[in-house]
């Protein structure tokens, strides 16, 4: 669904994978690659763009990015980077971070992805690899054996 | 796969994560799982690690020694990494900024008599110049060694030295 704003934005629709709504301008929706080449083939002319991979709750976290990011030139970075840092902050613990890296990894927005990434990669920082399973309901898989094996090969990572 | 109120990350995205990591976090996550493992291990993650250290690149600095034993020479070597702030390097020296990564002994024992030195360098990897027909690189960041033998129309003369010049070469 094309709408035009009293200022010629042009709007479209972007639907969560339950459901929920959300209309944006077309410049904020294109920092997302995906959604980018979705309006270049034309398919957002008919309805709106479903999203089936993005939850509404996701979703709207990163319609706030783009947003922020549309609007802002670089003259601002300093502020932006300010702005990025308290955004990951609200998104609390890495449940929620992983839930936005995987949507920013769909909708391919890779100022997102790169920002969500090092977030999580500061958090395994310094953690042991029982700390990492935890984080993401990994199973243990190796012997005791070939765990001692795998430490081993690289002794003074460990120290 | 993923156990009740938990969150399970496809590999693709560890992938992603562990390129923002430290060489020595993402060596010690590789005790996480087989699959965490073998990702950590393949080419293609080298490469995706590559192309990401590429757009920021790190200084390194060597400086290197020898250490003299009995009857062969070892090579030891400090690292030093210019730290991702060094833009905010203070009044009183850069080496404020100079994180510390080595010192790292070579796994090599060289070949009785002869010396190590230290070669050119490319994507990390060290090659070693020798003499004979080895041909020896290392990789001090995972500290990963391998020894290649030269073909004998490679080789020069056994009493002939050599050094290894290490680069990039794109193939199509």
């Amino acid at each position: 669904m094309s709408i035009t704003t009293e200022n010629n934005e042009k709007m479209i629709t972007l639907m969560s994978s339950d459901g929920e709504e959300f209309v944006v301008e077309e410049a904020v929706a294109a920092q997302s690659q995906t959604i980018k080449h979705l309006i270049e083939d034309g398919c957002s002319t008919e309805g709106s763009i479903p999203l089936p991979n993005v939850t509404g709750r996701v979703l709207s976290e990163v319609i706030q990015y783009c947003k922020k990011h549309s609007s802002s030139d670089d003259k601002e970075e300093k502020e932006l980077e300010a702005w990025d840092a308290e955004f990951v902050k609200a998104a609390d613990d890495h449940v929620a971070l992983t839930d936005l890296m995987m949507a920013a990894n769909f909708l391919d927005i890779k100022g997102l992805l790169d920002l969500v990434a090092q977030t999580l990669a500061n958090m395994i920082t310094g953690k042991s690899p029982e700390e990492v399973r935890r984080m993401w309901n990994i199973k243990n898989d190796f012997t005791p054996e070939e765990a001692e094996k795998v430490r081993k090969e690289n002794q003074w990572a460990f120290e | 796969m993923a156990a009740a109120g938990g969150i399970s990350i496809p590999l693709d995205a560890v992938a992603v994560i562990l390129c923002c990591l430290p060489m020595k976090s993402v060596l010690r996550v590789r005790a996480v799982s087989k699959a965490w493992c073998s990702l950590i291990d393949s080419s293609y993650f080298a490469r995706l690690q590559l192309s990401a250290s590429n757009v920021d690149p790190m200084l390194v600095i060597l400086t290197n020694e020898y250490i003299e034993r009995t009857d062969n020479i070892v090579v030891c070597a400090d690292f030093y990494c210019l730290d991702d702030d060094y833009d905010d390097v203070d009044d009183d020296g850069a080496s404020s900024s100079l994180r510390q990564v080595g010192p790292r002994s070579c796994p090599f024992k060289p070949r009785r008599g002869y010396t190590y030195a230290l070669g050119s360098s490319c994507n990390g990897m060290l090659a070693l110049g020798s003499y004979g027909r080895n041909l020896d690189f290392w990789n001090p960041t995972t500290n990963q060694c391998f020894s290649t033998l030269l073909a004998p129309d490679q080789a020069p003369a056994l009493d002939q030295t050599f050094q290894a010049i290490l680069g990039r070469m794109w193939l199509t």
